[in-house]
């Protein structure tokens, strides 16, 4: 048994995610999609390839990655939730541990990335 | 419609419409793409931004990657699978939140964005060729 308020907190993060996991697939679709036409050049157009990445190599596009692979992260994660939520319906009991866990993962990686990031440009 | 009696002799079952079946194996391959795409794409950041750094990658890094059949073969599975998923991804969302006249219109541009974007990939990754 859980308190009514732990529940209803439960119920924000969920349905947060349920909105998270919408909005980043759109936007790992976008940078997809993007990523396809920057290595494009590598064979359209080879001498202007170097000069593109070097500009992700930039720190304001250090920012910018940093800010797009937390909701890629997230995503993959929350999607993992999503798949144990539908074949494994006994795991619903553990349906509150394996929502944190899904933040806790993406604040974990999300770290980890951003300090690789950082360090190793 | 989901779906019709079907009856055979004194046995009657329920067969699910087309649509409902095409459903059903859209939300299964969802669900199976976004498993692997977990370890596919998560890999690729780790081995492009964690083991090797942004700072390494050029053309050259590319040439090294893309010597052999290996990443080359991952790449465009990755692609394939992540495309199939995006776009089924884009049709989902335009039939929960986008009013039935936009429908058309919104997953025609994106199929045709995600089509193009695809082919792109797919040829890149199999005609490169540089001498290492």
């Amino acid at each position: 048994m859980i308190a009514l308020h732990r529940l209803q907190r439960d119920t924000l993060w969920r349905q947060i995610a349920w909105v998270v996991q919408r909005a980043s697939g759109i936007g790992v679709l976008a940078f997809l999609v993007l990523h396809v036409g920057d290595t494009s050049l590598v064979v359209l157009y080879p001498p202007a390839y170097n000069t593109v990445v070097a500009l992700y190599k930039h720190p304001a596009f250090d920012a910018l990655e940093i800010a797009l692979i937390g909701p890629l992260i997230f995503h993959a994660f929350n999607g993992l939730r999503i798949v144990i939520q539908d074949f494994w319906p006994g795991w619903i009991k553990v349906q509150e541990r394996m929502l944190r866990a899904t933040y806790g993962a993406t604040i974990l990686l999300w770290a980890a990335f951003a300090y690789f990031m950082v360090v190793k440009g | 419609m989901v779906g019709v009696a079907v009856t055979t002799g004194s046995h009657t079952r329920i067969r699910a419409s087309r649509g409902t079946r095409i459903e059903s194996w859209a939300w299964l391959y969802m669900r199976l793409s976004g498993v692997a795409l977990l370890f596919l794409v998560l890999g690729h950041l780790f081995v492009i931004r964690i083991l090797a750094g942004m700072n390494q990658v050029d053309l050259g890094f590319v040439t090294v990657r893309w010597s052999g059949l290996g990443w080359r073969s991952y790449d465009l599975a990755m692609l394939l699978i992540a495309m199939i998923h995006g776009a089924n991804g884009v049709r989902g969302l335009a039939y929960d939140h986008l009013p039935r006249r936009l429908r058309p219109w919104t997953l025609g541009a994106a199929y045709t964005i995600c089509l193009a974007a695809t082919g792109l990939g797919a040829y890149v990754i199999v005609a490169f060729s540089r001498p290492l």
